[in-house]
């Protein structure tokens, strides 16, 4: 009983926490958009972007520049999404 | 307000842009003989021309009005606009959807869901966009006219019609080749004249400390440098909010479903040009947002004793920008003011352009006229340009009257119809499940459900509003349950309707 209550009220300042500081859950759900884009971006065949046998040079592959700006994104909410 | 006095220098910068800009447009409508070379230019275009109009496509007077009055009013949460609504989208787009549409051989997204759905979704989208796209082009014309009448003084009305005259001429004549053009030279002067504005703006201000110093000793503007707002945010921007409605809604609806938008990667030469148009356009709005919003906060920390506090209910809307502007000297003013005008021009003819292709392509040509030729499209499309400039006049009357702010009309607007589009686009992209019964219950459903959570409030059905980015969301929801569910009741398509039109069912040609 004693460990289930414990245990609830871990959940429940888990909650709290939450509540309270919502934008970090927030922010985490964000730079998790951007990583996921590029799980994706990663994840597309070649063939599926035209590069079937011959992969062009990385500065005119888009998949490159697509997962750079995917990743700068993840710099501006990990970064600037709130103060304190 | 005082009007700003145009010394020699910035009228001739004005003049002789407006003259390239025009030049331009009405040379490159020597090569325009076709509906094609008028809707899609041949399908020739080069991706960093297109990459650069879709960012000015998106981006115009509206925006930069618009941006820095909310910038001024809620701070940096409005760069999530250009962020999560705009680079996410526009990547997933690049690489899931637009070459797909460029292979579908389409002219317009309703002509794509006629062929995935059935006619009836194709005719309620091309009316719906037609009537969303007056909305636009009048929201267009009052952030235009707003300004000019804020910085020169000019007559509201007289802005309007000399600003409808110039572009539709250009738009008229040149089509889809004239406007990514012409877009290409916007975008240049848009940036430098976006970045002047912040420089000048930031130097009054003491650099970006100072302007923190400054916006921090104000009242209400705790959350004025966060992106994302509490979850209880009275704005209409709580990051939830922004989220599910900007991040998986409004942006991907608009970004892969937005007639103005589409249409110019549809008009290149291959579908690898439209992907790398669409990464180009990711690129460059890494920096947009802050290009916007930043003049609002530098409005906010010089101008905050005249302007009032951002939420006074006696708030004045297109007001933040014009004083920012009057920071800068003779010279530079020339040129901002024809980053301003490059914005107006960009947007309207993209919007006018593309009203004009839905119509003639997606009631004109199968409804009223099967038997039409091609040169009998292209006048009805000249013409439509003249009535579509002509009606976005008229409604420029309505959103004078009825909204706080023009960004605030443009995005009602868009939240009554991107949720249904983006549900439709989706479940007919991905799967082979969804039916032609599924796609218009989706339509019905989803515009009622946008409709009413949008206007209960004026009805007396609850209180308060809802933001607008909920409304989005939930209309989404509807049509997403209601597409399943009367899809699950009736028959598909079989396989070789859906090749080439559903992800999983590639067209032999590849990508």
């Amino acid at each position: 009983m004693t460990h289930v209550a414990a245990h609830g009220s871990r959940i429940a300042s888990g909650w709290l926490l939450l509540s309270l500081e919502d934008r970090l859950l927030g922010q985490w759900l964000f730079v998790a958009v951007f990583v996921l884009l590029i799980v994706l971006l990663l994840w597309i065949p070649d063939e599926r972007l035209g590069y079937a046998g011959s992969r062009p040079a990385w500065y005119f592959n888009v998949r490159v520049w697509a997962v750079l700006i995917a990743a700068t994104q993840i710099l501006v909410y990990a970064v600037w999404s709130y103060q304190g | 307000m005082q009007n700003l006095a145009l010394e020699r220098i910035d009228m001739i910068l004005v003049v002789i842009y407006l003259l390239c800009v025009t030049g331009v447009g009405l040379w490159l409508s020597r090569g325009v003989r076709s509906s094609g070379d008028l809707f899609l230019a041949g399908r020739s275009l080069p991706w960093w021309a297109v990459g650069t109009s879709l960012v000015v496509s998106d981006i115009g007077a509206k925006d930069m009005v618009g941006l820095a009055d909310d910038g001024y009013r809620f701070g940096l949460v409005m760069t999530n606009f250009d962020f999560i609504g705009c680079v996410f989208p526009v990547l997933i787009a690049a690489f899931l959807v637009m070459p797909y549409l460029w292979l579908a051989g389409v002219y317009t997204i309703p002509e794509y869901l006629g062929r995935r759905y059935n006619a009836g979704v194709r005719i309620l989208f091309a009316v719906a966009w037609g009537l969303f796209m007056i909305g636009t082009l009048a929201v267009i014309f009052v952030s235009a006219a707003t300004m000019f009448q804020n910085l020169l003084g000019w007559e509201f009305w007289y802005s309007v019609a000399g600003t409808a005259v110039l572009v539709g001429a250009y738009t008229a004549c040149g089509g889809l080749r004239a406007v990514v053009f012409t877009d290409f030279l916007s975008c240049i002067v848009l940036i430098v004249g976006a970045a002047m504005i912040c420089g000048f703006g930031l130097y009054e201000t003491g650099g970006w400390s100072g302007l923190q110093q400054r916006i921090a000793a104000l009242p209400n503007t705790e959350h004025h440098f966060d992106l994302l707002l509490p979850a209880d945010s009275p704005t209409p921007y709580p990051w939830p909010a922004v989220l599910l409605g900007l991040g998986f809604v409004l942006g991907p609806a608009y970004w892969m479903g937005n007639q103005a938008i589409v249409q110019r990667s549809f008009g290149t030469r291959s579908p690898r040009a439209a992907r790398a148009s669409y990464v180009l356009c990711a690129a460059i709005k890494l920096v947009f947002p802050l290009l916007l919003v930043l003049p609002g906060l530098i409005g906010l920390a010089l101008y905050h004793d005249q302007l009032g506090d951002a939420g006074s209910p006696d708030w004045q809307s297109g007001s933040v920008l014009p004083l920012v502007v009057g920071l800068l000297p003779s010279g530079v003013l020339g040129i901002v003011l024809g980053a301003f005008l490059a914005g107006v021009m960009s947007n309207l003819d993209s919007y006018v352009n593309s009203a004009s292709t839905l119509w003639v392509n997606d009631l004109y040509r199968p409804l009223i006229r099967p038997e039409a030729t091609d040169h009998e499209c292209l006048v009805v499309g000249r013409w439509l340009i003249v009535i579509f400039m002509a009606a976005g006049m008229a409604g420029s009357y309505f959103v004078l009257q009825g909204f706080d702010s023009v960004y605030e009309a443009f995005q009602t607007f868009m939240s009554l119809i991107q949720g249904s589009l983006f549900a439709l686009l989706l479940l007919g992209m991905l799967t082979r499940w969804a039916t032609a019964a599924g796609g218009v219950a989706g339509i019905l459903l989803g515009v009622t459900t946008a409709v009413v959570l949008q206007f209960g409030h004026a009805w007396n059905l609850w209180e308060p509003t809802i933001s607008f980015l909920w409304v989005a969301w939930w209309s989404f929801v509807a049509a997403l349950v209601s597409i399943s569910a009367v899809s699950l009741v009736t028959r598909p398509h079989d396989t070789e309707r859906l090749t080439g039109l559903v992800y999983w069912l590639p067209s032999r040609e590849g990508v």
